[in-house]
């Protein structure tokens, strides 16, 4: 198993954010009688006509029919997973899956790698960061989503892809690959600046591994000397909201509103802070286009309440939150069940969080955080972070 | 390769064996006041859809209609065949629309189908938009219009080149080469010359070149060949390149104007079995004859040229054809939604298949060589010759 360095990103990236609730499914109470019933003639013609008889099996109609239902409401976030699928996405929220080892995104309508992960086999093999993925196993990348690269990119330990690759001078090669199991640890830590400043990478959001993560981060820091913080979520595609919340009663002030959802469950909704853990000093916070959900929530909860200032890109903007439940034969449904809202109760869906400090093509972001915390050196927060940055 | 005449005659049959196997009860989203539902395999859907009506976040977006129309879609998914889909009304009746006004009414003028997963050109017709733009059979198309054309199907790629007249559309294609191209091509109205006759070596052999097998061209190809005066010819040149196939009853039709007697092609499905299909007759003289094709050759084409082959009426020349050897039945519901499936395979008269094989042709032509001039020089050396070949007949030249 590898792990990542302070500088590890999750390098298969799809926002998600998670109130899980697991239930069984209990016995068919049915409201609206008979609706699916037509599915059976048309599966009974298929078995009996389709020429390839043994190309279908009656658990593939089954779960194509289940995949199909939930596709009906064309919501990107809402799916069917079958029980291997399932599988694949808690391994994935607990940062484990298999692949390379790259964090991909679309840059100029050309899948790119942003990095290679230190210590896996793209790295290895000598994939770049700033590489355009030209092809994946000989086919154009032209037109694909992150999501269509992933799924290619990704697959058994011990597989091979191969992905032609052009570097940032302009060289083009292609480069096979061996699949392994990447681990993305959810928090990394270490101290910046003068060694004052700590500097916490959070990855991913799953509870148990988040609390302890941000546990062991902040019992490594020496709190008395600590003159500021960064949080960086940059490329942080999000995962359990209870992960998100509880950092984020961390760092807000006792009685606090951290977070404001909406649901057809439980209608509207407040999560208070039960009061934080950290010393008030300067907190920075790194966003970017990669920082959604769960992320976005954290840094909302501790922006609002001028507990921190947000440097970097306008965030992804995904507001809306899913519940997943899980039935007897290991499937799951994964739904769209409602919205969240920033405490002062701003809109984040298809929106984002604009970033107070905007950090350009030539910044680097983590530089500009620490100019901030110096040239606040002393305060305490909360204090007025939009009238301190007025001119 | 869907056989509009076939399967509607079919789709009618079905119908009526349906009504007293099946209780059709596709009418979507009401209550079966009365009848008991049935209870068994798909009896998942029911709690996953009380989940998604008791907590989807924007209720207003469920429809029962359009869940049981996309679950449907989702069996027949998981079929893998790009052939076969499930059409909703809407689908359907657009589909019967197209088919009404004739599918290349306007358009690039490509011959759509799939090969190993991926959308491909069998070939683009001859003068249109698409064959200028240097779109070549075999070509992937891997997007349309900056959009992949990964998972989609046959239908919606169809629907999307279509595009509206003037309005360019944009390819991302790799040749057969695999070098890339983005191409783009603006539709016009295609109008496509059905048969297209010629003399060659002052008059002596006859050449013919078949566009599609549509149901005017068995006719159309007999006006033609007394118009040749085929009694007075040495050989025929008969040219299915790039001829995307058509109507299997057409198929046959055209292959008993070469073959005497004989089968002419064998199917087999879950109906009928494996079924052999005998020509009715030629009334030709057996002249030697070539039979050209390419990978652009598919479907009923492919029928035509193993017919003529594997009786001996002649040979084949030029390159290995596509392997297009599936057909398709269609079954319409009351609701005004259809099913279409793969339903059976052509195989050639010697019981071999078609479909992702393709037929080798007996003279090796390769691109870009002077296929017809082979074709005039076998014929040369076979003159007097009347066929069918005698088994030892040594069919290179």
């Amino acid at each position: 198993m590898r792990t990542s360095t302070s500088t590890s990103l999750l390098a298969v990236w799809i926002p998600t954010l998670l109130l899980v609730l697991s239930f069984c499914a209990g016995g068919a109470q049915q409201e609206v009688p008979g609706v699916f019933d037509p599915l059976y003639q048309i599966y009974r013609y298929i078995e009996s006509y389709y020429y390839k008889p043994d190309q279908i099996t009656d658990e593939q109609a089954l779960y194509g029919a289940l995949s199909g239902v939930v596709k009906h409401l064309e919501d990107p976030y809402s799916e069917f997973f079958t029980p291997d699928e399932y599988e694949s996405f808690t391994a994935s929220l607990q940062g484990e899956f298999s692949g390379v080892g790259i964090e991909i995104s679309i840059v100029d309508d050309r899948l790119t790698v942003i990095t290679p992960l230190i210590g896996t086999p793209a790295e290895a093999a000598g994939v770049l960061a700033g590489d355009q993925i030209l092809a994946i196993d000989g086919i154009s990348t032209e037109g694909i989503t992150i999501t269509e690269a992933a799924v290619k990119i990704r697959g058994e330990i011990g597989t091979t892809v191969i992905l032609t690759v052009r570097h940032e001078d302009g060289e083009t090669e292609d480069l096979p690959i061996v699949r392994d199991t990447i681990k993305i640890d959810a928090v990394d830590s270490e101290t910046k600046g003068d060694g004052t400043i700590g500097y916490i990478r959070l990855s991913r959001f799953e509870y148990n591994d988040t609390v302890r993560g941000i546990n062991d981060a902040f019992g490594s820091f020496d709190l008395d000397e600590l003159t500021g913080i960064i949080l960086d979520l940059r490329s942080n595609p999000g995962g359990e909201m209870t992960a998100a919340i509880y950092v984020a009663n961390l760092f807000v002030d006792k009685s606090d509103i951290v977070l404001l959802t909406e649901d057809r469950t439980h209608g509207s909704q407040r999560y208070y802070s039960p009061g934080n853990r950290v010393p008030n000093v300067p907190v920075a916070i790194l966003i970017n286009r990669g920082t959604a959900s769960a992320s976005e929530i954290l840094a909302g909860a501790i922006r609002d309440n001028d507990m921190g200032v947000l440097i970097g890109q306008k965030s992804f903007g995904k507001g809306v939150f899913q519940t997943v439940k899980t039935f007897a034969d290991g499937s799951a449904v994964k739904l769209t069940t409602g919205e969240y809202f920033t405490p002062s109760g701003r809109v984040v869906n298809k929106v984002g969080l604009e970033p107070d400090i905007v950090a350009g093509e030539e910044d680097d972001p983590i530089e500009l955080a620490i100019e901030w915390i110096t040239a606040h050196l002393g305060m305490t927060m909360p204090f007025d972070i939009e009238s301190d940055l007025a001119p | 390769m869907l056989h509009r005449s076939r399967i509607f005659r079919f789709a009618a049959t079905v119908l009526c064996a349906g009504a007293l196997v099946f209780a059709l009860g596709a009418g979507g989203s009401q209550s079966q006041a009365g009848s008991s539902h049935e209870s068994g395999l798909f009896d998942p859907l029911y709690p996953i859809y009380e989940f998604i009506q008791a907590q989807f976040y924007e209720p207003e977006r469920i429809d029962s209609s359009k869940a049981l129309y996309s679950a449907m879609k989702g069996i027949v998914a998981e079929l893998a065949d790009p052939y076969s889909e499930f059409l909703d009304p809407e689908e359907f009746s657009r589909l019967s629309r197209t088919i009404e006004d004739g599918e290349s009414d306007v358009g690039i003028g490509v011959e759509l189908g799939i090969v190993d997963g991926v959308l491909a050109v069998i070939a683009p017709l001859p003068g249109s938009p698409a064959e200028d733009a240097g779109v070549l059979p075999g070509d992937l198309i891997l997007a349309i219009n900056d959009r992949s054309t990964e998972f989609e199907t046959l239908s919606s790629a169809k629907e999307r080149l279509r595009g509206a007249l003037e309005d360019p559309v944009v390819l991302w294609v790799r040749h057969p080469d695999d070098t890339r191209e983005e191409i783009t091509i603006v539709p016009t109205a295609i109008a496509v010359e059905p048969m297209i006759s010629d003399v060659l070596c002052d008059g002596l052999i006859g050449y013919v070149k078949i566009q599609r097998f549509e149901s005017s061209t068995p006719a159309a190809l007999d006006e033609t060949l007394s118009t040749l005066e085929v009694e007075k010819l040495t050989g025929l040149v008969l040219d299915l390149r790039n001829n995307p196939g058509g109507l299997l009853s057409v198929a046959i039709a055209v292959s008993s104007r070469f073959v005497d007697d004989g089968i002419v092609s064998q199917t087999v499905d879950r109906f009928s079995g494996q079924r052999s299909h005998r020509s009715t007759g030629n009334l030709l003289p057996n002249l030697p004859l070539v039979v050209l094709v390419n990978r652009g050759t598919a479907g009923a084409s492919e029928i035509v040229a193993a017919a003529i082959r594997d009786n001996r009426m002649g040979i084949l020349a030029g390159e290995d054809t596509f392997g297009l050897g599936v057909y398709q039945q269609l079954l319409e519901f009351p609701d005004g939604s259809a099913l279409r499936i793969t339903t059976g395979e052509y195989l050639t008269p010697s019981g071999d298949p078609i479909d992702g094989e393709g037929i080798a042709p007996d003279l090796a032509a390769a691109e870009g060589s002077d296929v017809i001039t082979l074709a005039v020089d076998w014929i040369g050396q076979h003159d007097g010759t009347v066929m069918p070949l005698a088994a030892t007949d040594p069919e290179e030249s």
